[in-house]
């Protein structure tokens, strides 16, 4: 079937050749759009920053308006309060029953409302501090993606006190992976170090690394502190937390630079949660939806491709976590 | 190559990621009724699934291995994942969907996350090439890059577009709101698609600027769908500040099945400047709605839209401004256009989709040689 007449293209290329000519168009129109959407594309990491500053603006905004949310409820209840005490001064018990209902009402409401702007303005903040931290790790390492909001962590993968993960089992699988080894041991996402601090006291030379802490030596995400340390130069890593919500493309990119920063024989250990169906209660998160764990085996299947041997799963006995240990080849 | 030596007792699908609202996702499903109704066992088994889909599809650890040969694997190819390795390493007899991967040169400049999962994307399929006994590409322009990795054997399947949302009421608020801006004059364009640099929509306005400067200063543009590369869609916003179009130009984001029904009903031309189309179900949706196009010939665009729409071979902005201004202006090919595009979106009815589909696993059927 031919719809478009074969003379259309020839009639419409003679038309735009027109309004070019007979100045419909002004001289060089064109060449200015293009010249004006190459100026605002020649950065995208300027434009990324420029949306993480938006996004910290929001957040700054939303806790503005939660203060201001809350020093307008205060003032309501006070107005409401002195409305009631003269309401009762002057009435009987039967309307300072009703006052007192009515008091009691408003006060609930504004504070409900009150507190639905602080969850929103928190929820900002968070959101804001995650995408900052992403940009920053991502312009650090050359990567991106990994810097997403964290999701909840499973009991099996929380740190106690002492330094023991929640599941004893796999806390003896992890731990088994790095006592007694010769080298400096690197922990990224280590939180605020309790296991670290454990295995330290056990002998390990380990450091940790976290984009959340205080330490400017210490903050830093996963691939970059994978990205600074030497290649072969680590005789153990484990990554948590990051693993956690990695995109395929990601956990390739962070299995690989592992890979290469192992020194001959050194122990990787990978801790995730299990992949399953997350709560889409907040939309934020849930519209993250490349960001996720993966399934053990898909991690086998990339550290067997990077050529790492002795790979091993420990899941947790409710299996909803797991680790993933694996060496690289002496030779 | 594992060749197939017997008919399959099962035909089970591999698929990255799996949920609501997802063209490939909902493929994927309908593909899975149609090998069920042939009478095979049919399980679709994900590297991620979204929580709507817990006990509809398995995780890909779970993924049977029988050894009689008699269990094929289907993969659903769209991104880099690692579920293709563990398709990969299934000794069963191996078919391959292809939805297309964006070339990773169009996106990894603006988001290198996405650039890594598409180059991986890329290399697993070429690496897969030797493993496949029978590709289908859901264009054939799909099916034509399979060829090029060196797939043996390949076929055109259509994708089994969802049709839920086509004939949905339109949003009455916002139609009614799109009728009182026509009262002033001004003509409206559309285009749907992610916020992505390939989808080009900063393309589209150099075009509509081009157009209200040269016929119409009242015309509107009307830009659906979500943010998913917030530093593109940011430089889209401040091109649309830049060329002072924001009284012009509405950035709507992402949109309810109604409102963007009413968006369908209210606009005069759709057109897409888009540098990479696999298939691109909004072309079809428009051709649905009886809304002309206007396209740049990229990717499987030509194919998807055939005779029902105005294919042009560049996108410069007059030319896609007088494109569109002759769309409007001619009454007889505004007419034609929108009668071949009701007939062209009637071909890719479900049915035919899951007929083409059934087509293609018997082909593959006649693959088999038994020892």
């Amino acid at each position: 079937m031919t719809v478009v007449p074969p003379t259309l293209f020839g009639e419409i290329s003679t038309e735009a050749d027109r309004i070019r000519a007979d100045g419909t168009l002004p001289a060089g129109y064109e060449a200015e759009l293009r010249g004006a959407f190459e100026d605002i594309a020649a950065d995208p990491h300027a434009l990324e920053a420029e949306v993480a500053r938006q996004a910290s603006l929001a957040a700054r905004s939303g806790a503005r308006s939660a203060t201001m949310a809350h020093r307008a409820a205060g003032k309501a209840m006070r107005v409401t309060r002195r409305a009631a005490g003269a309401a009762r001064r002057r009435a009987g018990p039967h309307l300072r029953t009703v006052e007192r209902r009515g008091v009691e009402r408003a006060s609930r409401s504004l504070e409900v409302a009150a507190a639905g702007l602080q969850v929103v303005a928190d929820r900002g903040r968070r959101l804001a501090a995650g995408t900052l931290a992403e940009r920053g790790i991502a312009r650090a390492s050359g990567e991106a993606g990994l810097g997403l909001p964290a999701f909840a962590a499973p009991a099996a993968l929380r740190v106690d006190a002492a330094g023991r993960l929640g599941d004893a089992d796999l806390d003896r699988f992890v731990a088994a992976r790095f006592t007694g080894r010769r080298g400096p041991v690197l922990h990224a996402e280590c939180g605020d170090g309790r296991l670290v601090a454990r295995l330290r006291e056990a002998g390990v030379d380990i450091r940790g690394v976290d984009p959340r802490l205080a330490d400017r030596e210490q903050r830093r995400g996963a691939l970059e502190a994978l990205a600074g340390a030497e290649k072969a130069s680590l005789s153990g890593i484990l990554l948590s937390g990051t693993t956690d919500r990695v995109t395929p493309g990601s956990a390739r990119a962070l299995a690989r630079l592992a890979a290469t920063r192992l020194a001959p024989g050194g122990a990787l250990v990978l801790l995730s949660a299990a992949p399953g169906p997350r709560d889409e209660s907040d939309p934020v998160l849930s519209d993250l939806s490349r960001g996720r764990p993966l399934h053990p085996v898909t991690w086998c299947h990339l550290l067997a491709r990077l050529g790492l041997e002795e790979i091993s799963v420990r899941e947790t006995a409710g299996g909803d976590a797991y680790a993933v240990a694996a060496v690289r080849p002496r030779s | 190559m594992r060749r197939p030596t017997a008919r399959p007792n099962r035909i089970d699908q591999v698929i990255p990621s799996i949920v609501e609202r997802d063209a490939v996702s909902h493929h994927t499903l309908e593909a899975q009724r149609v090998l069920r109704s042939l009478g095979f066992v049919s399980e679709i088994y994900c590297a991620n699934m979204g929580p709507e889909m817990a006990g509809r599809v398995h995780p890909i650890a779970d993924l049977p291995i029988e050894p009689d040969g008699r269990q094929w694997v289907l993969y659903q190819a769209s991104i880099g994942s690692p579920a293709a390795e563990a398709f990969a390493a299934h000794p069963g007899p191996k078919l391959l969907d292809y939805h297309n991967i964006t070339p990773v040169e169009l996106v990894e400049r603006w988001m290198p996350s996405l650039g890594e999962e598409v180059r991986l994307g890329r290399e697993q399929l070429a690496a897969l090439a030797p493993e496949v006994f029978l590709g289908l590409g859901d264009s054939a322009y799909n099916a034509a890059e399979l060829d090029a990795w060196g797939y043996e054997q390949t076929a055109v399947s259509m994708l089994m577009v969802d049709h839920t949302n086509f004939d949905v009421p339109p949003d009455p608020r916002l139609r009614e709101a799109l009728e009182a801006a026509k009262v002033g004059g001004g003509a409206d364009w559309l285009f749907v698609g992610q916020m992505l640099p390939h989808k080009a929509h900063h393309d589209v306005i150099m075009a509509f600027a081009a157009y209200r400067e040269a016929y119409d200063q009242d015309a509107r543009l009307h830009l659906v769908g979500r943010d998913s590369c917030p530093a593109y869609a940011l430089g889209v916003r401040k091109l649309v500040g830049a060329l002072g179009l924001g009284e012009a130009v509405d950035v709507a984001g992402s949109v309810s099945a109604p409102e963007l029904a009413a968006l369908y009903e209210a606009s005069d031309v759709y057109v897409c400047c888009s540098d990479h189309e696999g298939f691109c179900a909004p072309l079809l949706e428009s051709m649905h709605h009886g809304l002309p196009i206007v396209a740049y010939a990229a990717g499987a665009v030509p194919e998807t839209v055939g005779p029902a729409g105005v294919v042009l071979p560049s996108k410069e902005p007059a030319l896609v401004a007088a494109a569109a201004r002759r769309v409007l202006l001619d009454p007889d090919l505004r007419a034609a256009l929108v009668d071949a595009g009701r007939e062209r979106a009637a071909g890719f009815s479900a049915e035919r989709a899951r007929h083409d589909f059934a087509a293609a696993i018997t082909q593959a059927l006649h693959q088999v040689e038994p020892n």
